[in-house]
């Protein structure tokens, strides 16, 4: 064979599947010219015998394949070698009957595809998280340690006092280890930004069995006298180095103090704390100072080799009833497996989830099944001649399969690539998920893993029609053929009646679930954030102690950083606050209002912010009455404080708080203003105390801070003018969350979007199946009835009727399936209801919607067919049986 | 029987008719074979004509018939079958049920049909 100019070897059984498959075209070639000549000869013009000779010969490609069959059957008998032939063959017998029927194949591999891609992405979790061992050796030695104490539940992290006890006294601990995770500015090669690191202490690489990738570890005097050294991860020293030597011994500057590499630390060694870290280094001074309540460690410990867990227990209870003796405190000691404190919770859940995204894609194949079915049915005669003609049993059996097992495995391609997709989307939207999740999930495994649940799932879908071709169920259908058609086929019909009734019902819930989830969502989207969100950019910034060390020293940073923001044209005014609506952070807490007393345990709490000048004003938050905070308001000025209008109500019932006193933050101040209430947390939840502010100014302790800038134009515009000008004004100060207030609003929707859009793809899968199902039934049920309906047409019905009479027959399913599926979607709404904003789990308008739309398409799936009725030939109807 | 009636193949009868056709002729293609069962039966025996192409397939692989491409009187390249010697051992045990078929219905018919 020449392909290109060139000699091209083709497989042999290739060859000979391309040589019969001409040789099978020429002899029909040579047929149809001989029916025309014949044809011609009695009189008719080319064109009317070359149609006529076309019609006489019938279904060119069946019979084609037919003859392929016999003769891949006679070459294997005599050359013994087929299989692989006539599998070729059967994969091409498949790939045209997907073509035939277009939209069954897109549905079968779509929602086959739906219910692969959850399995596969739930199965690499899985394969991450519980089927990928620890990589620490003797990983079983490894326990966390944590202090406890009597009253508190919870697991309270260490002290550095009690760390220090434990490493000296506890003899059954081969070496611990402590950490504390931190945000921090770094800075290399003039470049700052904000990263994630470890503060650590005790002999970190030793318990975790580990050695560095590269350098050396930490000396026990560099740990205990805090120098400034550190490991780096092997991202940064691949990203920065191209994994080069010279990393050793370079600086990276952590929060504007530098530090001298030592080492590249392993990749194992993120387990313990998040992929994201880049730096560690020793404990600051400050921290291993630390007192005895500043509980602020991560314990980890390797018990000496052979002592066992229960042991190890024991000798932890004798140690803590000693150190409470000799430092006269109560703490106990508690150990928990490494294995446990790392997936432990998660392991239940996640086979629960992978075992309930198996019976969505059983359920699933249940529907693809019903639809091979459905043309299997179709096809029923046609097999049933065949088998009686000599073609065997297994051959159409696994003919079938081979197809069902493509579709399978197409399905299966599909979930690879939504999987991927899914997993893209987390990339981008949430990184820091995406990285414990979703970083290298795609290993051989998975993949091995989707393959095998692709194929099982083309076998078990498979099978029902082949089922359905048995040698028995076969004579019945010729019998039908012969004769009147009798009770089987009928029996059969009601079956897949109920069945398409049950995806009916099923659908309607899953449409009318997502309906309620799009109305919910909807109604959130209304919602008033109670500021103006227009124009506004946000962005955080934390400088670094050594640098600015008190409060003074930040707050004229930022109002340096303030001025000069204000100058870039477009700005209408910035500000700043330790804390920012829809960000999912803030604090609360009480306050005294002098002459009133609360009983000890019902002081009032509120929501406390601290913030800058003009923040009402840049914010869009209504100043009702009095004032908002100024330029004026700073340290030794009197003290001012703002409530929101639902603080002043609650406690100011029957008075004006404007002027009166109150302590909210480190002293009395003078209520000046009172403003709207603010969405504090997102846009559905309506806060239930009032909000306190004080001026950043007044307040002793240092903040970081975020800045808002209002703006005229987009406020995107503004970012790398804001990242130069605090790049300007300190380079080793980076900016981070840098986002629109919008941005922000939108991210709290987040959740509610990604399950309204699961569920309306599902609906969406579901109502295609459905209304297929639909579909088949009716067609089947029309063409069962071809006979009788040709006799009443004979008789003197008409089309109409005829459509009418298929419609009556056929809408009781419809009818069936649609209430089945209310009353299942008025259980699911009761159990969703706390999911729902503003919108009643039985909402006439979501039921509505549902019911119209399922009914329309469900009659429009019966319609169709029915109308084929009214088409039906009576001579062509009677001859046929 | 009149010539406007057509009746379809009973299953299992076009290899029977294929075999006898071959037998009167040394070989024949596809179309002649379909030609000549018109021209002996008036006409009243019709089938889809491409149904003859995986029996005569399948007759090949049971090596009942042989078949060798030639070209036609007319030019054209043509699959000639001919009957083999095991064919025609085939046929004349299927001949012979066929006549005891035939004779058995035939009698049934001709009984139903004298009273009416």
């Amino acid at each position: 064979m020449r392909i290109f100019g060139r000699e091209t070897k083709v497989p042999a059984f290739l060859d000979s599947r391309l040589t019969a498959g001409k040789s099978i075209d020429s002899e029909f070639e040579h047929h149809l010219a001989e029916c025309v000549d014949f044809l011609v000869q009695r009189g008719m013009s080319r064109e009317e015998a070359w149609q006529e000779a076309v019609r006489r010969f019938g279904d060119r490609d069946r019979y084609h394949d037919e003859c392929g069959q016999e003769i891949m059957q006679r070459e294997r008998r005599e050359s013994g070698s087929g299989t692989v032939a006539s599998t070729v063959q059967d994969l091409r017998i498949a790939l045209r009957q997907l073509r035939k029927h277009p939209v069954f194949a897109f549905v079968a591999i779509l929602t086959l595809g739906l219910g692969i891609g959850i399995n596969t992405l739930l199965f690499a979790l899985i394969n991450r998280v519980l089927l990928h061992p620890l990589p620490f050796p003797d990983a079983e030695q490894l326990t966390v340690v944590w202090d406890v104490q009597p009253g508190f539940s919870g697991r309270p992290a260490v002290s550095p006092p009690e760390f220090m006890d434990w490493q000296r006294e506890g003899t059954h601990f081969q070496a611990l280890l402590a950490q504390r995770r931190a945000g921090a500015n770094l800075r290399s090669e003039g470049v700052a930004e904000r990263i994630e690191i470890v503060r650590l202490a005790g002999d970190y690489l030793g318990v975790l069995g580990l050695e560095p990738t590269l350098g050396r570890d930490f000396t026990p005097r560099e740990l205990e006298t805090s120098e400034r050294v550190a490991m780096v991860s092997e991202a940064y020293w691949r990203d920065r180095f191209a994994g080069g030597r010279d990393v050793l011994g370079s600086t990276v500057e952590l929060d504007g103090e530098p530090h001298t590499v030592i080492g590249v630390m392993p990749r194992a060694a993120h387990r313990i704390s998040s992929p994201s870290v880049v730096a560690w280094a020793p404990l600051t001074t400050a921290q291993l100072a630390a007192p005895r309540w500043s509980h602020s460690l991560n314990v980890f410990a390797r018990l000496e080799p052979g002592i066992s867990l229960e042991a190890a227990v024991d000798r932890t209870d004798i140690l803590a009833a000693a150190l409470q003796e000799s430092n006269g405190t109560d703490h106990g000691i508690e150990l928990q497996p490494l294995d446990e404190f790392l997936v432990g919770g998660a392991r239940l859940g996640l086979w629960v989830l992978l075992v309930s995204g198996m019976v969505v894609l059983l359920i699933i194949c249940g529907n693809v099944a019903s639809l091979f079915l459905a043309r299997s049915m179709a096809r029923e005669q046609e097999f049933a001649v065949r088998l009686s003609l000599g073609a065997g049993e297994r051959r159409l059996g696994r003919q079938v399969l081979t197809e069902t097992s493509f579709v399978g495995l197409l399905g299966g391609g599909l979930g690879l690539v939504l999987a991927l997709v899914v997993t893209r989307i987390l990339t981008a939207t949430s990184p820091n998920v995406a990285a414990l999740v979703v970083e290298d999930w795609l290993d051989a495994r998975v993949i091995v893993f989707t393959l095998l649940v692709a194929w099982a799932a083309g076998l078990v879908f498979g099978l029902a029609p082949v089922q359905g071709m048995r040698g028995d169920r076969l004579a019945s259908a010729l019998r039908e053929s012969e004769g009147s058609r009798g009770g089987g086929g009928k029996d059969a019909l009601r079956k897949r009646r109920i069945m398409v009734a049950g995806q009916l019902a099923f659908s309607v819930m899953l449409v009318a679930t997502s309906t309620l989830l799009v109305r919910s969502l909807m109604n959130v989207m209304k919602e008033d954030p109670g500021l103006d969100s227009e124009g506004i950019l946000a962005f955080r910034l934390a400088l670094p102690s050594g640098t600015y060390p008190g409060a003074e020293a930040t707050n004229q940073f930022y109002e340096r950083l303030q001025e000069r923001l204000e100058g870039i044209p477009g700005v209408y005014s910035t500000t700043r606050a330790s804390q920012l609506p829809f960000t999912g952070s803030g604090s609360s807490g009480g306050f005294m209002i002098p002459g009133h007393d609360w009983p000890e345990g019902e002081r009032p709490y509120v929501y406390k912010r601290v913030v800058g000048p003009d923040y009402f004003e840049t914010l869009g938050i209504p100043i009702v009455r009095g004032r908002g905070f100024r330029e004026t308001d700073v340290a030794g000025s009197p003290l001012v404080a703002v409530i929101s209008e639902m603080m002043a109500d609650q406690h100011w019932p029957d008075s004006d708080p404007l002027g009166t006193r109150a302590n909210v933050w480190g002293g009395e101040a003078e209520i000046v203003g009172v403003v709207a209430e603010v969405k504090h947390r997102a846009l559905n939840i309506e806060s239930r105390m009032g909000t306190a502010y004080v001026p950043m100014a007044q307040i002793e302790e240092r903040q970081d801070s975020w800045i808002v800038v209002k703006t005229a134009g987009d406020p995107l515009g503004l970012v790398a003018s804001a990242r130069d000008l605090v790049e300007s004004m300190d380079p080793g100060v980076p900016i981070y969350s840098v986002s629109t207030m919008d941005g922000l609003v939108e991210r709290t929707l987040s959740n509610g979007r990604a399950t309204a859009g699961i569920f309306l793809a599902f609906a969406i899968a579901g109502l295609l199946l459905s209304s297929v199902g639909v579909f088949g039934v009716t067609a089947h049920s029309v063409q069962r009835r071809r006979r009788e309906i040709g006799v009443r047409m004979a008789l003197g019905g008409d089309g109409r009727r005829m459509v009418g009479m298929v419609l009556r027959e056929e809408s009781p399913v419809l009818g069936l399936g649609l209430g089945a599926g209310l009353l299942l979607a008025l259980g699911v709404g009761r159990v969703m209801s706390a999911g729902l904003y503003q919108v009643s789990p039985a909402d006439p308008v979501s039921f509505g919607t549902t019911l119209a739309i399922l009914g329309g398409v469900g009659l429009l799936a019966v319609y169709i067919p029915a109308r084929k009725a009214a088409r039906i030939d009576p001579i062509s109807a009677l001859r046929s049986e | 029987m009149p010539p406007n009636t057509t009746v379809e193949l009973v299953q299992g009868t076009l290899e029977f008719l294929v075999l006898k056709t071959l037998s009167q002729a040394r070989q024949m293609h596809g179309f002649e074979i379909l030609r000549w069962i018109y021209e002996t039966t008036d006409e009243a025996l019709t089938i889809e004509e491409g149904s003859l192409y995986p029996a005569l397939h399948r007759m090949e692989r049971r090596k009942w018939i042989k078949a060798r491409w030639a070209t036609s009187e007319k030019g054209r390249r043509a699959k000639y079958y001919q009957l083999t010697a095991s064919g025609r051992k085939e046929l004349a045990s299927q001949d012979e049920r066929w006549r005891h078929y035939v004779a058995a219905v035939g009698k049934i018919v001709i009984s139903a049909e004298a009273p009416a």
